[in-house]
């Protein structure tokens, strides 16, 4: 038996292991994303931002985040609690410890949801904002607020489970829509690129300068969110796999709706945005993020019809916040935002009544109220934060280095020195020679 | 809308939402069917639009620009004498 216990504890620590590995894709898709979305002047910039956060965020989720998401599932009191007090840094299972197969794999698919929460962040604030205003905001958010979010929401002590029933399985309240909203936020107080609205408040279209790499860039979002996925179930060594709330469920159920999930997205956004291309691949992610909390629950048909609706509501509220004088260059804030509530609300529409292990059964009122805290967690730290970053002069880039790009005037390297030339085909000049030999 | 075909968790099988061979089921099968059916036709509809209108404005243009080939042999613009 203890043979058997040994061999399932690797199995789970291999699984974790390799979710990890795919999450870090999702870092190499907003990068490609935000590249092509960012206009030539700024891609190193934007580029360095991405692969920053990773520099940032997952020390600070060490030394702070897993405490804080292991401390406060009651609300804003820390418990003293073993899984508490295991989570400080200075503890044995917080380092390598023969004995323990799991503190570490759970860790570091912890850390990565965190990396991403911040990725979030990152593409809504391109071209304009300060590198380290935008990592100390990110630390923020990465480190505190989506923790605190995750410790009442994705947790199976966490109040919203046992007050309201709460229900969010692959965390799309407590991780994209806190970081949706973060992100509006901090963007009311940073403002718009130059040269984005006109003085009368007209709009003007800051065309990317490669949308193939945006494209490419959620595609491999979409890629890493299987590793996402996978950090989302809890693996247990009877074999058996459950949700963070306690409920059994498993990854062929998962994998159902997740698949349907973004064919649904790709299918409305294109249906909404009569083929846009930027729209139809962001779809596919907000797709995924539409069935992202009742993953374990639909019937993949239902999941598809969900997917659908939040895909076609994006390109609107994209357009809306963008009337609003709202500058989401990468329509995060859409995407992440407002349909991760479109999400955590769904499952209070079409999966009312399921039971709960630790908690009232599913309700909308339940998911109502927690989508509107999840919203309010989100949005007054962005905005507070980032006000006291204005207030400091340490949020937005001057407006000279706007206007001359940001790496010129701050990063020590060129991303283009011979342009992109255009190079022939062989074929070509094979003819050019054969027709200078007969003349 | 309570869609729950469980009231609790002993002893679960199959336990999506409406339940397996449910009204609720056959019901989410025929939109999403439906949604997949109207994409195509809205894709078409489009298509046919963008298409008609390109023709309008450049077909003679087009025609002359290109030099179409005889009907029978096909000739790459680039490539001269090469059938």
């Amino acid at each position: 038996m203890e043979g058997f216990e040994h061999f399932a504890a690797i199995q789970i620590e291999v699984f974790y292991w390799w979710c990890i590995a795919i999450m870090l894709q999702i870092h190499a898709g907003f990068l490609t994303l935000e590249v092509g979305i960012s206009r030539v002047k700024n891609v190193l910039a934007t580029a360095l931002k991405n692969i920053m956060t990773l520099a940032v965020v997952l020390p600070a989720f060490y030394f702070v985040g897993w405490w804080i998401y292991n401390a406060f599932p009651d609300g804003l009191i820390p418990r003293m609690s073993e899984a508490a007090l295991a989570a400080l840094p200075w503890s044995e299972n917080m380092g390598p410890n023969i004995t323990d197969h799991a503190s570490g794999v759970f860790w570091g698919a912890f850390a990565l949801f965190a990396a991403t929460t911040a990725s979030i962040l990152s593409g809504v604030l391109i071209e304009r904002v300060r590198l380290s205003g935008f990592l100390i905001l990110a630390t923020i958010l990465g480190s505190v607020i989506w923790n605190l979010a995750a410790s009442w929401g994705w947790h199976g002590e966490g109040w919203f489970l046992t007050q309201f029933g709460y229900h969010d399985v692959a965390a799309a309240g407590v991780i994209h829509a806190i970081a949706g909203f973060f992100a509006l936020g901090v963007v009311v107080n940073l403002g718009p690129r130059i040269g984005k609205y006109t003085r009368d408040g007209k709009i003007v279209n800051i065309l990317p300068h490669n949308l193939p790499s945006t494209l490419l860039g959620l595609m491999l979002i979409y890629v890493g969110f299987f590793g996402f996925l996978g950090g989302c179930i809890i693996a247990v060594t009877n074999g058996e796999w459950m949700t963070i709330y306690g409920t059994p469920t498993n990854l062929s159920a998962f994998v159902f709706n997740a698949l349907m999930g973004l064919a649904g997205g790709l299918i409305g956004a294109y249906l909404g945005s009569k083929g846009e291309p930027f729209w139809v691949a962001s779809g596919g992610l907000a797709g995924v993020i539409s069935v992202g909390s009742g993953l374990d629950l639909y019937h993949p048909a239902l999941a598809f019809i969900i997917a659908v609706i939040g895909g076609l509501m994006c390109p609107f509220i994209g357009n809306f916040l963008e009337r609003k004088g709202i500058d989401d260059p990468v329509g995060a804030i859409t995407v992440h935002g407002f349909i991760g509530i479109w999400s955590v609300l769904a499952v209070g529409i079409f999966a009312s009544g399921y039971p709960n292990i630790n908690g009232p059964e599913i309700s909308f009122i339940g998911q109502l109220v927690c989508a509107a805290v999840v919203i309010l967690l989100g949005f007054l730290p962005g905005y507070w934060t980032s006000l006291l970053l204005k207030k400091l002069n340490m949020l937005r880039i001057p407006k000279q280095a706007e206007m001359l790009g940001i790496d010129l005037t701050e990063i020590p390297a060129t991303a283009f020195p011979e342009g992109i030339p255009s190079t022939q085909e062989n074929g070509r000049l094979k003819m050019i020679m054969s027709k200078s030999k007969t003349s | 809308m309570n869609t729950s075909p469980i009231t609790n968790w002993e002893h679960v099988g199959a336990y999506f939402t409406f339940g397996p061979h449910s009204i609720g089921v056959v019901l989410s099968i025929i939109a999403a069917i439906g949604i997949c059916v109207a994409l195509i036709y809205a894709m078409f509809r489009h298509e046919n639009q963008a298409f008609s209108e390109v023709n309008l404005l450049a077909s003679k243009a087009v025609d002359e620009k290109l030099d179409l080939p005889k009907e029978g042999t096909y000739a790459d613009p680039l490539m001269e004498n090469v059938n």
